[in-house]
C-alpha cells in the first residue's frame, strides 16, 4: 500500500490545499456523517484531489476519481489525509477553466 | 386478477442516478403520489400492464446505502424488508459505477431478486467506454440491462425482463457478494446461530449477520433481548480482533466498506474498458465558472433572482386571467340568479374559495418547474454548496435558501419548496420560518397603513424596516428551533456534486404536475371550507331592524343598490359572528392597540392576507378598487381609535401571524404531523403577539399615539 519512503504527515482534510492530491489515512467521523463518507467511497487508502473551496470559504469540494463531492470543513476535520503531491496536468483543455483554477490557487494561499 | 399476474417491483438507486426518469419511462402518466406511512418521504407509485401482467412499481427514495441514518434510507430498507417486493430494480448511473455499485452490493446482501439497470448508457458510449455486461452479470449474479431514460433505449427490454423473471422464463442466480474468507466465515457462523434459533424468520439472516458486524443499531436492538445474543457477541468480538490484527484501529464498518469498494473496483477493472484517465470533465469546466471564487456568488444570486421574477412576475399574468375569469363568472351568475342565500353561498363562498385555490397555481407550477430544472441539471447541489456557510450559521442546510426567498413571494409554494431538504429537522425548521419572510399579499396592507400614518418621505424606510424585522425573526426562529427541538437532526453536508446533465423535459413536467395536483387536492378542500366559514361568519346573524331600514332605502327610486349594500354590510358587521369574535378577542388585542374592527380584519385575513385590506374596506363601507385605497388610508388616519403606534403594531402582527389557511393546509400536508401543524399555528401567533405587544408599548412610550 503505502510507500515506506513517503513522508507521511497526517493533516485534517479541512487544512488541505487546492489543486493538491491527498491519500486518506483515517476517517474519524462518527454516526451519520461517517456512514455517508463510507458510502461515498471516502475510505482509508483512497486518493483524492482538493478541487476548490466555496466562494465563502466553506464547504470544500473534492474529487475522488471522476466523482465530485463536497463536505463542510467541520466534517473534513475528522478525515485525516497526507499530501501526495500536486494534481497532475490533466486532459486536453488548457483554457479559461484552468487559468481560473490557477488564480484561485493563488488567492487560496492568502 | 390472479395474484401470479401481478408483479410488485421496487426501484432503488442513488440520488442522481436517473431513477425517477426511468420510473417515468416505465409508468408513464399513471402515477400516484403519497407518503410512505408515518414519514414525510414522498412515495410515487405507478401501475401499468405488460404482456398480460400487471406491474405495480414503487419508486423508493434515492439513497447511497441502506444504513438507517436518514429517513430515506430507513424507508427504502424497511420497504424492501417488510413489503418484500417480487423484485428490486437497481438503477445505476453507468458513468459513475464506483459510487453506484456500493448500493448494489448492499442489495446483494439482502438476497433479493435483483435486476440492475445501467442508466445513461448513451453517455457511456459517448465517452467511448465499453462495458462487458456478460462478465458483469457473472460477477454480480444479477441480470444487467443497459438503458437510457433520455434515448429510451433498453426500456422495452427491461419490461420484458421483469415479466420473464416473474414467469420463470429467466432464472436468476441470487449471488451474494462474498467477503474475504475469514470475514465470510464469521458471517456464516453468526447467520447459523440466528437461523438455528429461528429468530426474525422474516429477515434475511446473512444480511442481519453483516449488519451486526457493521454495528447497525437497529439490528443490534432487535437481537439484543434474545437468548442467542451472548453467542453472537462473542463472535463479534472475534471479528473485531481479527480486523484489528491486520488493520490497526480500523472499525469493522470501515473495513467492510473497504472490502466492498475493492470488490467493486476489481469488477470495474474486469468489465469496463478504455476508461480515459481523469480528463477534465465538462462538469468541472462549468463549475470553474459557476462556482468561481468571485463570480460564483453573483451568478448564484442572479439565478435566484431570475427564478423569483419568473415565478411571481410571469406568474402574475395567468393569476390575473384566473382572477378575471372567476370575477366574470361571479358577475354572470349575479345577473342570472335570483337573490337568495344559496346564491350568496355560491358566489361569495364557493366560487371565491375555488378561485382562491386556483389563483396560486401559476406560482406553484412555475416555481416547481424551476426547482425541477435546478435538480435535474445538477445546479441544486451547487446552490447548497454556495450558500451553505451562511445557512449553517443558523443551523440550516444550504438548500433552505430557496424556500426562504420564495417566501417573499408566497408562503404556499415556499413551504412546498422545502421538499428539496431531505432531513426532517431541516425541512420542518425551514417550513416554520418561511412565513416570516413577508409574502406579496401582505404588501397592500403595509402600503395602506404607511400612507395612513406616516409621511411619504418615511414610507420607504418603514417598509424596508418591516421586511428586515421579518427576516430577523425568521433567522432567530431557525436558530432557536435548530438548537432545541431539532438539535441532533441535521443532514450531513457530505454530498455529491452530480455531473451537469441535460434534463428530461417530460420527467420535469411530470414531477411538477404531481406536486401541483397534490396542492389542489389538499389545499383545495381546506381553502374552500374556510372561505365558506368566513363568508358565513361575516354575514350571519343579521340584525332585523337594520335590515328593514336598508330595505326601505332600496325600495326608493334611483337607489344606488351597491352603495346601500356596502353601508348595510358595514352596519351589520358588529352583529355577525365575525363581529362577535372581534369583540370577544378585544381583551387579548387591546395591549397591542387593536379594537374589535381590526380583530375582524385579522381573523378574515386567515383566509388570505389580501382580505385584511378588503375587510377594512367593508368596515368603512368603502369599495375595494384601487382609487379607494386612498380613501381607506384617510378613514384610518381620521379614526380617533388609531394612531402611528397602532399602525406599526398592526403591520408587525400581520407580518408575523399565521400566513393563511392555505399555508396551514400545505404545512400539514408537507410535515405529515398534526403536532407540528399545531406548533406552526401557535408559534406564529405567539411570536406575533409578543412582537406587536413590545412594539406597541414602546411606541406609546415614545409618544407615537
Amino acid at each position: 500500500m503505502m510507500n515506506e519512503n513517503e513522508n507521511i504527515i497526517p493533516i485534517p482534510l479541512s487544512k488541505a490545499q487546492i489543486d493538491r492530491r491527498y491519500r486518506v489515512l483515517a476517517v474519524e467521523a462518527k454516526g451519520a456523517v461517517r456512514q455517508r463518507m463510507l458510502d461515498m467511497g471516502l475510505v482509508p487508502g483512497i486518493n483524492l484531489a482538493v478541487v476548490r473551496f466555496a466562494p465563502l470559504g466553506d464547504p470544500i469540494e473534492i474529487r475522488i476519481r471522476r466523482f465530485l463531492m463536497s463536505l463542510r470543513k467541520e466534517e473534513a476535520d475528522h478525515v485525516m489525509v497526507s499530501d501526495i503531491g500536486p494534481v497532475p496536468h490533466r486532459g486536453r483543455h488548457m483554457h479559461l477553466g484552468r487559468k481560473m483554477g490557477r488564480m484561485r490557487h493563488f488567492h487560496g494561499r492568502r | 386478477m390472479a395474484d401470479d399476474k401481478i408483479i410488485h417491483v421496487a426501484l432503488a438507486g442513488n440520488p442522481n442516478s436517473g431513477k425517477t426518469s426511468i420510473f417515468n419511462c416505465l409508468a408513464g402518466t399513471n402515477q400516484k403520489v403519497g407518503n410512505f406511512s408515518g414519514v414525510t418521504v414522498e412515495k410515487v407509485e405507478g401501475t401499468f400492464t405488460h404482456k398480460g401482467y400487471t406491474i405495480k412499481i414503487v419508486d423508493l427514495p434515492g439513497t447511497y446505502s441502506l444504513s438507517p441514518y436518514s429517513p430515506e434510507e430507513k424507508v427504502a430498507r424497511d420497504y424492501i424488508l417488510e413489503k418484500k417486493p417480487d423484485m428490486i430494480i437497481n438503477i445505476v448511473d453507468a458513468t459513475n459505477l464506483e459510487r453506484n455499485l456500493v448500493l448494489t452490493t448492499q442489495l446483494m446482501d439482502l438476497e433479493v431478486e435483483l435486476l440492475v439497470v445501467m442508466n445513461m448508457i448513451d453517455e457511456v458510449e459517448k465517452q467511448k467506454t465499453s462495458i462487458d455486461f456478460e462478465q458483469f452479470e457473472k460477477l454480480f449474479g444479477a441480470h444487467v440491462i443497459p438503458a437510457s431514460a433520455v434515448t429510451k433505449q433498453g426500456i422495452s427490454n427491461l419490461l420484458d425482463h421483469i415479466v420473464e423473471i416473474k414467469s420463470g422464463k429467466i432464472k436468476t442466480r441470487k449471488y451474494k457478494h462474498t467477503y474475504t474468507e475469514k470475514i465470510e466465515n464469521y458471517i456464516i457462523e453468526i447467520g447459523r446461530i440466528i437461523k438455528n434459533r429461528r429468530i426474525g424468520k422474516d429477515l434475511p439472516t446473512r444480511w442481519m449477520a453483516i449488519k451486526l458486524i457493521e454495528k447497525d443499531q437497529t439490528v443490534i436492538d432487535f437481537l439484543k433481548p434474545t437468548h442467542c445474543w451472548k453467542d453472537i457477541e462473542k463472535i463479534l468480538s472475534d471479528v473485531r480482533d481479527h480486523i484489528n490484527k491486520f488493520h490497526q484501529q480500523m472499525e469493522p464498518d470501515t473495513y467492510l466498506a473497504e472490502e466492498r469498494l475493492s470488490f467493486i473496483n476489481g469488477a470495474i477493472k474486469e468489465t469496463v474498458s478504455n476508461e480515459e484517465d481523469d480528463p477534465e470533465t465538462p462538469t468541472e469546466r462549468i463549475d470553474n465558472i459557476l462556482l468561481h471564487r468571485f463570480f460564483g456568488l453573483p451568478i448564484f444570486l442572479l439565478i435566484m433572482y431570475g427564478i423569483f421574477q419568473l415565478t411571481f412576475r410571469l406568474g402574475e399574468y395567468p393569476m390575473q386571467w384566473i382572477d378575471g375569469l372567476f370575477q366574470s363568472l361571479v358577475s354572470y351568475l349575479h345577473g342570472i340568479m335570483p337573490a337568495s342565500i344559496f346564491k350568496s353561498i355560491l358566489l361569495d363562498g364557493v366560487i371565491a374559495g375555488v378561485g382562491g385555490v386556483l389563483v396560486f397555481l401559476p406560482n406553484i407550477l412555475i416555481l416547481f418547474l424551476c426547482i425541477s430544472l435546478l435538480e435535474a441539471t445538477g445546479y441544486m447541489a451547487r446552490v447548497a454548496f454556495v450558500v451553505d456557510k451562511l445557512m449553517h450559521r443558523i443551523g440550516l442546510h444550504g438548500k433552505s435558501f430557496i424556500p426562504m426567498i420564495t417566501g417573499f413571494g408566497c408562503t404556499v409554494p415556499a413551504i412546498m419548496a422545502a421538499r428539496t431538504l431531505r432531513n426532517r429537522g431541516d425541512r420542518i425548521t425551514t417550513m416554520m420560518v418561511v412565513p416570516f419572510f413577508s409574502c406579496g399579499a401582505k404588501l397592500p396592507l403595509y402600503t395602506v397603513i404607511i400612507s395612513a400614518f406616516f409621511a411619504p418621505s418615511m414610507a420607504g424606510n418603514i417598509l424596508f424596516g418591516v421586511y428586515l424585522f421579518g427576516i430577523f425573526i425568521g433567522l432567530l426562529s431557525a436558530k432557536l428551533l435548530k438548537s432545541t427541538a431539532f438539535k441532533d437532526e441535521s443532514e450531513p453536508f457530505v454530498m455529491e456534486l452530480p455531473p451537469y446533465r441535460r434534463p428530461s423535459g417530460r420527467s420535469m413536467l411530470q414531477q411538477t404536475w404531481n406536486r401541483a395536483w397534490m396542492y389542489i387536492k389538499k389545499a383545495g378542500t381546506v381553502i374552500l371550507l374556510a372561505s365558506i366559514i368566513i363568508w358565513f361568519a361575516g354575514s350571519f346573524p343579521k340584525n332585523h331592524e337594520i335590515h328593514q331600514k336598508y330595505e326601505t332605502m332600496r325600495q326608493k327610486p334611483n337607489a344606488d343598490i351597491e352603495h346601500i349594500d356596502r353601508l348595510e354590510k358595514a352596519e351589520q358587521l358588529p352583529f355577525s359572528i365575525a363581529g362577535k369574535i372581534g369583540k370577544f378577542l378585544e381583551p387579548v388585542s387591546r395591549p397591542l392597540g387593536f379594537d374589535w374592527r381590526l380583530n375582524i380584519a385579522l381573523v378574515n385575513g386567515l383566509a388570505a392576507k389580501e382580505i385584511v385590506v378588503s375587510t377594512m374596506g367593508t368596515i368603512y363601507a368603502i369599495g375595494d378598487t384601487e382609487s379607494e385605497s386612498k380613501t381607506l388610508a384617510e378613514s384610518l388616519r381620521n379614526d380617533p381609535e388609531y394612531s402611528q403606534a397602532v399602525g406599526i403594531s398592526f403591520m408587525v402582527f400581520v407580518l408575523l401571524y399565521i400566513p393563511c389557511i392555505a399555508s396551514v393546509a400545505v404545512f400539514s400536508r408537507e410535515s405529515n404531523s398534526k403536532l407540528w401543524t399545531i406548533v406552526f399555528v401557535a408559534y406564529t401567533l405567539t411570536v406575533a403577539w409578543i412582537a406587536s405587544f413590545a412594539v406597541y408599548q414602546l411606541s406609546v412610550l415614545a409618544g407615537l399615539s
